[in-house]
């Protein structure tokens, strides 16, 4: 973690400054893949294969997830975000998010008493 | 209305994976975290180019707004879709629970039809309760159905007008474009940011603890009972081991027979208390763990504590206090301990089952049960889930075309009208007819038909 990352944790979601996030995603933008990988990938991402199952309509509602994730970066490309550069802020959320919540739990198996007033 | 066989739609209902959604669900929770860093960008970015331009820049910092409201509504409509996709999450596991539940009852009829002897009885509640679970599982799957209908995702809001933010961001010279920058920051921004500026990512699921959002399974924050299986539909704990459940809301304990919360509020409330926990590796359950471990069908051991014979042993389970439905003294109480044992057997399977599942597809590998994970020539395993009407010993197996698991046809569907000849010989010594009360075969050629 960044020193400047102000995180906290509910066991849900991470709060981290969006700063990091950007900083993270420009070092991860060089290894994204470009142009129509980086749609796929995304939507791979969101969609992922077989989570619907055979139930009735679980294909169905797969396809709309899928089309709606779809436009959503058609979109964000229409805005004039490179697709490339917008996967990597999604990517760089999830890494902060998986970095602060590492972090959370070694602090939480500290005991208290070794705490410092800043959580250090 | 589905209308497929009892194997048929617990398989279906076992087919989707919440798990898998949720981790959609994470995916664009974070597309929606990396929409609004965008926006927060464009907004500090749009105020610093303001500050320095002068009024030269107040038409970007209109467009910088203007494109920072837009993600702001992407993130908005990510964030909504996410909702929806936990809303289904949350109904699967709802859906997989009940259906546990309801394979484990009829597992449950089939092993008791499946003893040398079966009575009558347990003839008519095999029947009735599999009918009743392939309706039921029917029922799920429209249930689970209806939910993906529900499931309508929002499209995103259209983008700003032509011409505020065109080509790709990196290097672009025009008013909407030049406040985007890159992926991160461009040089010679800002680099402290006031904390404000901030946004809520999610870790992968995989990556996290248990017990946290999209987690069925008790996380560290549930103290004591960390590990257990936490029943989406009623939020109870349920242990995997025995089949007990507690109540984290009112913290007591749970009635196997009613289902409701009894008893003072338990000292496992808070987990932090250096209690020890409620023991399930020694004392008085370490003979009943090894029992329960063996399913609906194997559970005898604490079967055999829920005989109403060893009413204190029981109220050791729930923290020394008899569930109120068990306590002596009315007619029925016999009945409501066979009621309890069973009710902890399928609770015991349907935590077990659970929990399985998620830990393995946290481990990223596929789930199977246990007669498809090669433990089907352990004891506890060997036969388990197949009555005994369909499996034949190796004597028996001699008399049928397919031995083993076999479907029962009678004679005549059966085909073996050309194999009588051929069986008549190779009778086992049971089934030959004793010489006193055997009907005395017609010797050939007296007919004149051989």
């Amino acid at each position: 973690m960044t020193s400047n990352t102000a995180y906290s944790s509910d066991g849900y979601s991470v709060v981290i400054n969006s700063e990091d996030l950007l900083n993270r995603a420009q070092a991860l933008s060089s290894q994204q893949a470009g142009g129509g990988d980086a749609r796929r990938h995304l939507v791979d991402a969101v969609v992922p294969e077989s989570a619907f199952g055979s139930i009735p309509g679980g294909s169905d509602a797969a396809n709309r997830l899928r089309e709606c994730v779809g436009k959503h970066i058609d979109a964000i490309a229409k805005a004039g975000v490179s697709v490339q550069d917008f996967a990597a802020r999604v990517a760089a959320a999830g890494q902060l998010a998986e970095a602060a919540e590492t972090d959370t739990v070694k602090v939480s198996q500290i005991p208290a008493p070794f705490l410092t007033t800043d959580g250090s | 209305m589905a209308d497929l066989s009892v194997d048929e739609a617990h398989a279906a209902l076992m087919s989707a994976n919440p798990w898998a959604q949720y981790s959609g669900s994470v995916g664009l929770r974070n597309f929606a975290a990396a929409a609004r860093a965008t926006a927060e960008y464009l907004r500090t970015h749009g105020s610093a180019t303001f500050v320095e331009s002068g009024s030269a820049g107040v038409m970007t910092q209109e467009q910088a707004e203007l494109h920072a409201q837009w993600f702001e509504k992407v993130a908005g409509t990510a964030s909504s879709t996410a909702d929806q996709l936990d809303t289904l999450v949350t109904a699967g596991y709802q859906h997989q629970t009940d259906a546990a539940t309801y394979y484990a009852h009829y597992q449950d009829a089939v092993a008791l039809d499946s003893g040398p002897n079966p009575s009558g009885a347990d003839d008519m509640y095999l029947i009735h309760t599999s009918q009743n679970t392939q309706r039921l599982l029917n029922e799920a799957v429209d249930g689970w159905s209806s939910s993906y209908s529900s499931f309508t995702p929002a499209d995103p809001p259209p983008p700003p007008a032509a011409g505020t933010g065109t080509g790709t961001s990196t290097g672009s010279s025009s008013a909407g474009a030049a406040v985007y920058g890159g992926a991160g920051r461009p040089t010679g921004a800002t680099t402290s940011r006031p904390t404000e500026h901030a946004v809520v990512v999610t870790a992968p699921p995989a990556v996290r603890s248990v017990g946290d959002g999209g987690s069925i399974e008790v996380g560290s924050s549930g103290g004591e009972f960390s590990g257990w299986f936490k029943d989406p539909r009623t939020g109870y704990y349920v242990d995997p081991s025995t089949g007990r459940e507690f109540d984290p809301v009112t913290s007591r304990w749970v009635d196997p027979v009613t289902g409701l919360p009894f008893g003072d509020v338990t000292k496992y409330a808070t987990g932090l208390q250096g209690l020890g926990g409620p023991a399930t590796t020694g004392g008085l359950l370490s003979e009943t763990a090894g029992g329960a471990a063996a399913g609906v069908a194997g559970a005898g051991n604490l079967a055999g504590l829920f005989t109403g014979t060893a009413p204190t042993a029981v109220a050791g389970l729930y923290g020394g206090l008899l569930p109120p439905s068990l306590v002596s003294g009315s007619a029925a109480t016999a009945s409501l301990w066979q009621q309890a044992s069973r009710s902890l057997a399928v609770k015991q399977e349907v935590a077990a089952t659970m929990l399985a599942r998620e830990q393995a597809a946290r481990a990223g590998r596929s789930y199977l049960p246990p007669m498809q994970a090669g433990t089907g020539g352990s004891a506890a395993g060997s036969g388990r889930g197949r009555p005994g009407y369909l499996t034949a010993d190796e004597e028996e197996a001699e008399l049928f075309s397919s031995p083993g698991r076999r479907a029962y046809l009678p004679p005549t569907q059966a085909g073996g009208k050309d194999d009588k000849k051929k069986r008549a010989d190779k009778r086992p010594g049971w089934l030959v007819d004793d010489d006193v009360f055997g009907a005395t075969r017609a010797p050939r050629g007296v007919l004149g038909d051989d």
